[in-house]
């Protein structure tokens, strides 16, 4: 976690480390991190589980330095890294990617834009991050890309780490690494732009709204 | 001139931060005369922006995604399993 660290904090006097009673304080919590990151609920509840585990079976490295949460939290990140780059080099065995139909009915033969991107009317996604319908519709539209596609995008975010070692872990040169993010991020930004800002599929601009 | 597909694919790479010198000219040199493609470059990396900073924190408190009492009632069993064995 980039949070800063902050100091012990035993909620309501509880003593620390008292593994069932994480299940009641963090679960939802831990599930509301999990669940935007991997494809399904059902997947989401068993890292959670997994994480709480691992915390248990390490609890002698917990030094009180980070809040018990964040803690938690940073296990369950680890759990999650590991389990979609698992999914990720077991979908990757093809060394060559097919081509993308997706991509190609965007462009002309010689490469141009058949039509020019629609314009976003509106506040920026950053912005309207902080609206709910906003981020239904950024999960929906992470939710409708294809498995790999999903599962890469969302490892390169969470990893943090240089292109090299992401490409070592997964088993996967740099070309196809930028080619699999590059259509999950033509997919993301046609479905959000199609879905929050209005622009019709093919680019053109619909009507505007918010 | 690269062509716009080609500029688009490089956007990848330039959000990375890993955009060779040669490239960045190139694509620098396109958009510099392409609206289409300064705009597209503008959206897709606030999209990218966006999903980071929906990543990096757990989704807000709600009422559909909550742990049901059945997996709750697991968890706690398994979590106890392992504290007993580890006594």
């Amino acid at each position: 976690m980039p949070k800063a660290r902050k100091p012990a904090a035993p909620h309501d006097g509880e003593p620390l480390l008292e593994p069932t009673l994480w299940v009641d304080r963090y679960g939802d919590y831990l599930l509301r991190y999990a669940v935007c990151k991997v494809a399904g609920r059902g997947e989401a509840e068993d890292l959670v589980q997994e994480a709480l585990l691992a915390a248990w079976r390490g609890r002698a490295k917990f030094r009180g330095l980070a809040s018990e949460r964040s803690w938690l939290t940073a296990i369950l990140k680890r759990k999650i890294i590991d389990h979609l780059r698992r999914a990720v080099r077991e979908s990757s065995i093809r060394t060559k990617l097919p081509e993308d139909r997706a991509i190609d009915q965007r462009f002309t033969a010689s490469g141009r834009w058949k039509r020019s991107p629609g314009s976003w009317t509106g506040d920026e996604p950053t912005t309207v991050l902080e609206r709910k319908e906003f981020r239904d519709a950024l999960e929906s539209c992470t939710a409708k890309l294809p498995g790999r596609l999903r599962d890469a995008f969302i490892l390169w975010h969470l990893q943090e780490e240089p292109t090299d070692s992401v490409c070592r872990s997964l088993k996967m040169t740099p070309g196809n690494l930028w080619t699999t993010l590059h259509r999950a991020r033509m997919r993301l930004w046609a479905c959000l732009g199609h879905t929050w800002y209005e622009v019709e599929t093919d680019g053109s601009a619909k009507k505007g709204r918010r | 001139m690269m062509t716009c597909r080609r500029v688009t694919e490089l956007t990848t790479v330039e959000i990375a931060g890993e955009l060779k010198f040669g490239h960045k000219l190139a694509v620098g040199f396109h958009r510099g005369l392409c609206a289409k493609c300064r705009r597209f470059r503008r959206q897709i990396a606030a999209v990218d922006s966006a999903v980071a900073r929906h990543l990096r924190r757990a989704a807000p408190a709600s009422a559909d995604v909550r742990l049901s009492d059945e997996t709750r009632v697991a968890m706690k069993r398994a979590l106890e399993l392992v504290a007993e064995d580890s006594e």
